[in-house]
């Protein structure tokens, strides 16, 4: 029966975005259950810490200049709960990074060698369509902004423009999509 | 019209040390901000560099054409 209520507990708490000290809370879990129940305690909470892990949202940093792919990740890890999970420095990397990492979200640029962030766009929206995407760049046009939505891109913000911009477009879309 | 060409490449040249020297005080200015105002900064310093090169670039395309 407690087995029975700690389980429903867990996998309750399962559907929801674990709180940022859910650690803290297995382990308290853990020093009031009596050891017979953590064989069955256990068969729960590695799920959840693997979703825990999954739920800490990814993004995939698209520049062809290693100085501003090094700046947009400590700006990410900075300011937001979301961890950069990779860097490719073209469209054709990016791709490969999305099939290999499966980011939340993709910051990319658009001109860059060998595949631009365009054509990277249209992969990437065809590849993996639930994945949320971000030009940042310095040839901002409402053609381009055109041209980008077509090609799956959420929003696209000008290098010139306000950083705190970027982290509340990033914030904006995430929240728009876990709500679709 | 060469002449015009000269004229565009010396603002371009101009525009990339600008540019420098922009993307240079800010990174002056940002290491007496706070961790996350700094790394504001420094995504405006990277792309400010960016920028510079950019024109760097293109003014020694410009050279590189008038002196063929």
């Amino acid at each position: 029966m407690l087995v029975g209520q700690h389980c429903l507990f867990l996998l309750f708490d399962a559907t929801s975005p674990p709180p940022k000290n859910s650690t803290r809370c297995l382990s308290r879990v853990f020093r009031v259950l009596p050891s017979s129940y953590l064989n069955a305690l256990l068969y729960f909470t590695v799920p959840l810490t693997v979703y825990g892990g999954v739920l800490s949202h990814t993004v995939l940093v698209v520049d062809d200049n290693a100085q501003v792919r090094r700046a947009l990740r400590s700006l990410v890890e900075q300011s937001c709960d979301w961890k950069v999970c990779g860097e490719a420095e073209d469209g054709e990397a990016a791709v490969q990074k999305v099939k290999e990492l499966h980011p939340d979200l993709v910051i990319l640029d658009l001109q860059m060698p060998v595949m631009n962030g365009l054509e990277a766009a249209r992969e990437i929206g065809r590849i993996a369509p639930n994945t949320i995407m971000v030009m940042f760049t310095m040839h901002n046009s409402n053609q381009l902004e055109q041209e980008a939505r077509a090609a799956g891109v959420r929003d696209v913000l000008s290098k010139s423009g306000r950083v705190d911009v970027l982290l509340a477009a990033l914030l904006t879309d995430f929240n728009k999509s876990s709500k679709a | 019209m060469e002449e015009l060409v000269r004229e565009v490449m010396s603002f371009v040249e101009g525009d990339a040390k600008w540019w420098d020297d922009a993307a240079q005080n800010l990174k002056e200015l940002a290491t007496e901000l706070d961790p996350a105002e700094k790394a504001k900064c420094q995504v405006l310093v990277a792309v400010y560099d960016e920028r510079a090169k950019t024109h760097r670039e293109l003014a020694n395309k410009i050279r590189q054409r008038l002196g063929a």
